[in-house]
This record gives C-alpha cells, structure tokens and sequence, in this order.
C-alpha cells in the first residue's frame, strides 16, 4: 500500500478511496434530503368534517373507551403552516403521544386558501369555521366539554373563540407560544418590519391578495438569517453521518417548506389590528360587531412559553394570566424555540409530560381529578 | 506500509475549516439578529418591497384585463367567475353544515331509545359508531348574529313538498265524479 505524499500523518491510497467513496454517498444522502419530502403525520385519523378547505380529523384511539378521558382535545395550530408538525413523524408526534395517553385527539387543518378566500378575516374562521368543527367533534365525541390547544397564530383563534362565546363548553385552554400581547414593539422584530411607515400592507394585499407563503417563510427565516439561511444546512452537512439526525432535519424540513397563503384579510388584521394598534389585550378588537374581552376567558388555562423564542417572545405571551377571569391557570416557562418545544428533541421529555400532566388531572367527567 | 495517523484518525481536510467556521458563527449570527431588529433594516427591506410592488402591480393589472377580455370573447369564464362561484360553493357548503347538524340530531333521537330499550346489545364497532347527544347543538348562540339575519341567502333546492297523505279507502272522501253518479242515482 502506498501512502500518499504530502498529508500530514500518511495517508494510503485504499484509505483515500473510501474516505471519497464515503464522501459521494453523503452528498447522496444530502441531496435525497434536500430534494425530497420526508414521511410525515402517520398517526391513523379519520376525516370527520370539511367546510371550504377547512377540515377536522379524529385520530383513531388506541386505549378502550373506559381508560380514555371523556373530555375530548382539539389542536389548533397557525393558519400558514401546515398542521402535522403536531404528527411530525412516528416517534416524534405529539399527537401519538396524546392517543396513548389516552385522548380523543381531533386536529383542525384550515387547509390553503385560495383567490376566494382573500377576504376571510380572524372573525370567519375563529367564530365561523372553528365553532362548526367544535359542533362536530361535540356531536362525534358525544361530550359537551372540550379541551383547545392553540398554537401560535392558532392560540390567537382559540383566544378569540374563549373569549367570545365563554360558555360553549371549552373547560381548558392551552395557549403554546401565543402572539397575544404587541404592546412591547422594541422587543418584536415583525413590529419593526410592518410599521405603517416601512410597511403598505395595502399594496401588498393588493398583488397578492393572500399573502403568500412564500414571503411569510423568508419573513420568519429572516429574523435569524444566520441559523437559518446557513446554519441549518451546515447542521445537516455535518451529521450526514447520523441517521437519526438526517431523519429528523428530513422532516422538520419537510414542515418548513410546506407553507401555505395566509389568507388576505387575516393578514391586515395581524398588522394593523395586532402589529400595529395591540387591539386585542386593549380590548378594542371588535370582531363580528362585537368586542373581545379576554377577561370574559373563564376555562382553566395553560400558557406555553418557549423562553428562547424569536417568533413570539415572551412577553407577547406572558400578559393574558393577569387579565383572563380563569381561577385555575398556569404559566409554563420552557426552554426552546417557536417550534422547538413541541418538535424538538426535548419536546417529549420536557413539554409534552407537563401538558399531559396539566390536563390529566382537568379531563375527567366532574371537572377535576381523572377517570 | 505507512499508518493513516498515529491515533487511528482520519486527517479531515475540511476539520481547520470548520473550527474557524464555528468560531466566528454565533458572532456572525448575534450581529445579524441584531442587525435586523432595527429601523433601519425595516425601512430599507420597506423600500425594497415598494419599490416591487410599484413596479409589479400596473403590469400584473394590465395582464388580467387583457386576460380577461380575451377569455370573454371566447365565451370562457374569467378568474373573477370562477372566484364567484368558489365564493357561492363555500355559502351552499356551510348551509349543508348547517342542514347536516340538523340532521345528526334528529337521527340520533330514535336511536338513543332504541338503544335504551336494548341495552344489552353492544355495537359492533364501538370506535366506529361513538355515542352521540341527543340532540344538535345550535351553531349560533341566540340570537342570530344580525349578518345572517340580513343577508339571507336564496334557497338551496326546491321547496320541501308535503309527501301526499294515503288514507284508507272507507274513509276516502268521494270524488267528485262519484259525487255526481251518486245524485244522479239519487
């Protein structure tokens, strides 16, 4: 065996070879990720309800009906993401975790709106689309209690659905990193960007007429360019060797690059009523001619908070404990990012216990206590 | 025959690299962050997007005009037909919604007392068939939000029409043929 001249220590000819024929294969194994989309959402579920794109799914439960817990859980996450980041993968899914635990897990998926629904506003699909799901999972479900879980712009939904028809039977609220307060504008980058002075939200509405996801990922992206034009693919490029976390990035990336249009009357009211004017914890929104008051919220509530988070930070999510009229509530101060606390590696040993925990003990048939 | 490394490492060309990569990484990212939570960085991404859109929009214009008018005068439906009818699809959808809760509700009441009476029956899939209320709950607190009471939408459908009424023949009223015979007789 000949060594090659020239690097440092020796270095074989045999030896060269394979470590090329292993850096060919990496490069394979970088571009089938890259390129294709991983499996993901694999928890069973069936199709229960559809309206317009919107659809409900109730996943199979896997525990007997007498061990399950009679109050159903419906997840709720944003409007211009796609939902499964709840069932990431089979090993990776919240919404596994839950079925096991014994839930009745129904997960709303707003689908992608189209040029039709360019006018469809926070009122329509907080007050229309999600009270029509929730009569559904009622009637399926057989329960007249439910547990929401809102996520991100979901949490804003389900905010606005607690708050505004308080005795419909919600019995607990839990809000996961929820864009509620805008007061802080120093602190909120997206206050920066879609200031009326920077920002024509008309214009933009105006070409598009959704906004298009496009643009609402590059937005997102761009509050950490470095991690997340360069970082993120240096991650993957250096454990190309690592299956587990090849899996992983696989299908995180997946998610991401599989963003929908925020339909056009959300997004003005995102900005002009949230971004700008903080309308919701001023108690000036005014939704379907009626104000929404958070402090009507009376279900016992749970708020998430990723304390690392870019997106949402903290104090955007922090404030509705003191204004909410719920005796039972509690704020879940968590490690992690935007996205992280629930599909991160941490998630199942961190937030999914604690959040099985919380509404354990507040999912059975008199109020309080299990089964 | 020469040893690879003294250690039984591989000499990774690209290891210097990266050291000096990560070194400088999180500075590079923290400035970045930064750089980006400014007024400045909002004003100037602002003006690139303006500047965009100003140019984009007359065009973007001038193409569904002319798209339209094209598709007009070859009798096809326009963007804004098909947009119209998707809009009129979801407004029939959610009176089907509406219609299917109504309906939930009233089939569940004659199997509830069935079930009662037979109690001991199990379903055959339990999963499958999950117990229901009894009745549908309504989507609209009363009262009904004042828009749907303003815009009413036309009727989906025809009219329902009373399924006509078969009563046993002793107590069929005469017709009015009969009627005649009979007086004539008479």
């Amino acid at each position: 065996m000949t060594s090659v001249s020239g690097w440092p220590n020796g270095f074989s000819a045999d030896e060269f070879e394979a470590e090329f024929a292993k850096g060919e294969d990496r490069l394979r194994r970088a571009g089938k990720v890259l390129t294709t989309k991983a499996l993901i959402a694999q928890t069973p579920k069936e199709l229960i309800w559809a309206l317009n794109k919107s659809k409900l799914y109730r996943y199979i439960p896997v525990v007997p009906k007498e061990k399950r817990h009679p109050v159903p859980l419906l997840l709720v996450f944003a409007l211009m993401n796609r939902p499964y980041i709840l069932d990431l993968r089979p090993g990776n899914s919240f919404v596994e975790f839950m079925v096991s635990q014994g839930y009745d897990v129904y997960l709303m998926d707003w689908g992608s709106p189209g040029p039709e629904d360019r006018n469809l506003k926070f009122d329509d699909y907080a007050l229309d689309y999600l009270p029509r799901a929730i009569r559904k999972l009622k009637s399926v479900s057989g329960a007249t209690e439910f547990s929401m879980l809102g996520w991100c712009i979901g949490a804003i939904l389900t905010t606005l659905y607690a708050a505004v028809r308080p005795d419909d039977g919600l019995r607990n609220l839990l809000l996961l990193t929820a864009p509620l307060d805008y007061s802080k504008k120093e602190s909120i980058t997206f206050s920066h960007w879609t200031d009326e002075r920077y920002f024509d939200v008309e214009k933009v509405l105006a070409m598009f007429g959704n906004m298009p996801g496009e643009m609402l990922d590059y937005g997102a992206k761009c509050l950490k360019p470095v991690e997340n034009f360069l970082g993120n693919y240096i991650r993957l490029f250096d454990n190309l060797d690592n299956p587990k976390i090849v899996e992983s990035w696989h299908a995180m990336n997946t998610w991401v690059t599989d963003g929908v249009p925020l339909a056009g009357g959300v997004f003005r009211q995102l900005v002009v009523d949230l971004y700008r004017n903080n309308r919701l914890m001023n108690g000036t929104w005014v939704v379907r001619g009626e104000r929404v008051d958070v402090s009507r919220i009376k279900a016992n509530l749970l708020t998430v908070i990723a304390a690392n988070d870019h997106i949402t930070p903290p104090c955007q999510a922090e404030t509705l404990q003191d204004k909410v009229s719920s005796k039972d509530k509690e704020l879940f101060r968590i490690r992690g990012g935007h996205i992280g606390i629930m599909a991160g590696s941490d998630a199942a040993r961190n937030t999914w216990p604690h959040i099985n925990a919380w509404l354990d003990a507040r999912s059975g048939r008199e109020g309080t206590g299990t089964l | 025959m020469s040893e690879s490394n003294n250690e039984g490492k591989v000499f990774d060309p690209f290891e210097v690299w990266r050291g000096m990569r990560n070194a400088g990484m999180d500075a590079w990212a923290k400035t970045m962050t930064e750089a980006v939570n400014t007024d400045e960085y909002a004003k100037a991404s602002g003006a690139l997007l303006d500047a965009y859109l100003t140019a984009s929009i007359p065009l973007r214009e001038l193409l569904e005009k002319a798209m339209s008018q094209a598709l007009r005068q070859m009798n096809m439906p326009t963007r804004d037909d098909v947009i119209s009818l998707a809009e009129r699809m979801t407004q029939v959808e959610m009176r089907l919604d509406d219609m299917d809760a109504k309906l939930d509700g009233l089939s569940r009441q004659p199997s509830e007392s069935a079930h009662a009476e037979a109690s001991a029956a199990e379903p055959l899939h339990a999963e499958a068939l999950p117990a229901e209320p009894p009745h549908a709950e309504p989507l609209h607190a009363e009262p009904p939000p004042a828009e749907l009471l303003q815009e009413k939408p036309p009727q989906v459908g025809p009219p329902p029409v009373e399924p006509p009424r078969v009563e046993p023949s002793p107590e069929k009223p005469p017709t009015r043929k009969a009627t005649r015979k009979e007086a004539k007789e008479q």
